[in-house]
């Protein structure tokens, strides 16, 4: 895996690239969060103060400064999916994987997904809520190799 | 090969659209070919003379915006920002073109970056959005490759670059100004209108930020021309329009339509009418930032100015569509709960009271249908207030549900 430098400096030292470099180094973080150390090095690279970066960080619900679990599942709750049964669909999940060790469940607004309402995103995969199996199978398959090891 | 419907010009039929060779079998970069003989000034006048208005809600007239950015742009230095941004609930069209015909959204940002002479783009696109993001990424470096994108592209003295930035998951950041700001690598808080972005917009550059089906119609407007392009829609809403159906219909999903065709038209033609047994009640138009019409209004035609006279909007285009089963009280709190969790707290007028609009709903809703019926106008009255006093857009935004249901659909509620 990459660290946190070797990010950091695929992008130029310019404040306009500081989400693209919050987003990719929580991405690879094992904890799925911006760490203070890697906070600290963006910080540096942008010769700004760390309050600021940790502030803009702060105001994006996209990014955590706290340890997350592997996978986020997300539950639309916006108008189309609630009108669809997103809350049943949410309680559903939550009696499977609210207390999964491998799975964050989160409600979320419209993933632009309305058609097949109510929708669920597995980190940046779309599911519909009428495809429950697929997703539960799909979910099965990106834990199995974490648990098996 | 199938001829493809006359009125389908941003859609384009073909199954692997993101690949380049596909898209160039489709016909891509041939409009943009075409601008790189023309001179700016014939450029903006096409964009003009189309009529084309923006599609990322307010209607704009694209050209004018074009113009104004080429003015202001005396500094040789401007930038072309689409927005991907798409967050309005019911609103899915933009990432449907992304994912399926990326190269279109860049021979937009092609056409518009030559008219206004910017030699960097950025696409501000949703962070949720995986699929887009990665097709486009994989157009933006195939084209480079292939120099439809760089350094003195075709051999000519037009250069650009295209860049994707992701946005991390605030609605209000779809609001150009804040849009910006985000864009800046700063919190999305809004900036204060004027100076507009065509003036003063990127690191206070004259900016053009136009929504992702506003550019898909630039190629089609360079190839045929502005009255080809006015042989569809109205007088003063040229063109087509990409709606998104959801809800009680039979069949969901983003479809091309004339502006101009009646709502009932779209909603029961594409759209298929309601589902066996079921009957459609009322719709919301614009997404949560929009606007509820009864059944008896579906006779509207769609196009920005005669639903405006009717109090009603086309916002991004989205047609949530509502049957029996709907409860009225239960969305009126989804979208007073949308606003109240996007309100970026910055003013006190939008973010106490979009907190407050929501509890005060929440709390009547334990009361019977005749309260709820009179707290409505309380709640509008509200919103009018915030609107009046808030900073930006999105606090203007919760006044527009709420009225067009205490005036149109108010019996219907439960
Ligand atoms: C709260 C808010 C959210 C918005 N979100 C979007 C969006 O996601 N996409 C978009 O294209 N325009 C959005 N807009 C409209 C933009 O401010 C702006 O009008 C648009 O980008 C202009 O492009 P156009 O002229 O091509 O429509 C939003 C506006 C507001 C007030
Ligand atoms: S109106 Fe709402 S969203 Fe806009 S600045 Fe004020 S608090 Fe923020
Ligand atoms: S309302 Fe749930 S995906 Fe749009």
């Amino acid at each position: 895996m990459e660290n946190t430098d070797e990010i950091i400096r695929k992008y130029p030292p310019a404040r306009e690239y500081l989400l693209s470099m919050l987003h990719e180094l929580q991405d690879a973080d094992p904890g799925k969060y911006l760490t203070e150390a890697s906070l600290t090095r963006v910080a540096e690279y942008l010769q700004l103060n760390k309050a600021v970066i940790k502030g803009v960080a702060d105001y994006y619900s996209m990014l955590s400064q706290r340890p997350r679990k592997k996978l986020l599942l997300q539950v639309c709750g916006s108008l189309m999916c609630h009108h669809a049964g997103s809350a049943e669909l949410y309680t559903r999940l939550r009696s499977r994987y609210g207390h999964h060790p491998l799975i964050s469940l989160a409600h979320c607004e419209c993933l632009g997904q309305c058609q097949q309402a109510p929708a669920v995103q597995l980190d940046q995969e779309a599911f519909s809520g009428a495809d429950i199996v697929e997703l539960i199978r799909s979910i099965d398959k990106k834990t199995a190799s974490d648990e098996n090891s | 090969m199938k001829t493809p419907d006359a009125k389908r010009r941003i859609l384009r039929s073909g199954k692997t659209l993101w690949n380049l060779a596909d898209a160039l079998k489709a016909g891509s970069y041939q409009a943009f070919e075409k601008a790189l003989g023309k001179d700016t000034q014939e450029i903006l006048e096409e964009i003009f003379l189309s009529g084309l208005r923006g599609r990322g809600g307010a209607g704009f007239p694209t050209g004018t915006k074009t113009k104004a950015v080429h003015t202001s742009n005396t500094h040789g230095c401007s930038y072309v920002v689409c927005n991907a941004d798409e967050g309005e609930p019911g609103t899915f069209k933009d990432r449907i073109l992304m994912e399926e015909d990326p190269h279109l959204l860049l021979e937009g940002l092609l056409i518009a970056s030559l008219a206004v002479r910017a030699s960097h783009a950025y696409i501000y696109i949703r962070g949720e959005y995986g699929r887009s993001i990665e097709r486009l990424q994989t157009a933006i470096d195939e084209a480079r490759k292939a120099s439809w994108l760089g350094e003195g592209i075709r051999g000519s003295s037009f250069s650009l670059d295209i860049e994707i930035m992701r946005g991390a998951g605030s609605y209000l950041c779809g609001e150009e100004l804040t849009l910006l700001e985000s864009l800046e690598g700063k919190r999305g808080y809004p900036r204060i209108k004027p100076p507009f972005p065509a003036e003063k917009g990127l690191w206070g550059k004259p900016t053009l930020v136009n929504n992702v089906e506003t550019l898909a119609n630039l190629p089609y407007i360079m190839m045929h021309g502005a009255a080809a392009y006015r042989s569809l829609g109205t007088e003063a809403s040229p063109g087509t329009k990409l709606v998104c159906i959801s809800g009680d219909v039979k069949n969901p999903g983003v479809y091309e339509v004339e502006m101009g065709t009646p709502l009932k038209d779209i909603i029961h033609g594409p759209g298929g009418g309601s589902r066996e047994g079921d009957e459609i009640c009322f719709v919301l138009l614009g997404g949560a930032a929009g606007t509820f019409a009864s059944v008896s209004q579906l006779g509207i035609p769609l196009c920005y100015d005669a639903l405006r006279k009717e109090g009603l909007s086309l916002g991004s285009g989205a047609i949530m569509v509502f049957g029996k089963n709907a409860s009225l009280k239960d969305i009126l709190q989804n979208i007073l709960g949308f606003f109240k969790h996007e309100s970026c707290g910055k003013c006190v007028p939008c973010r106490t009271g979009t907190y407050h609009l929501m509890q005060s709903w929440i709390g009547g809703c334990t009361n019977n249908q005749g309260e709820r019926k009179k707290l409505l106008p309380q709640l509008v009255a509200e919103a009018r207030n915030i609107a009046q006093t808030c900073l930006c857009p999105l606090g203007q935004s919760p006044v527009m549900p709420l009225e067009s249901a205490m005036k149109n659909i108010i019996e219907l509620m439960d």
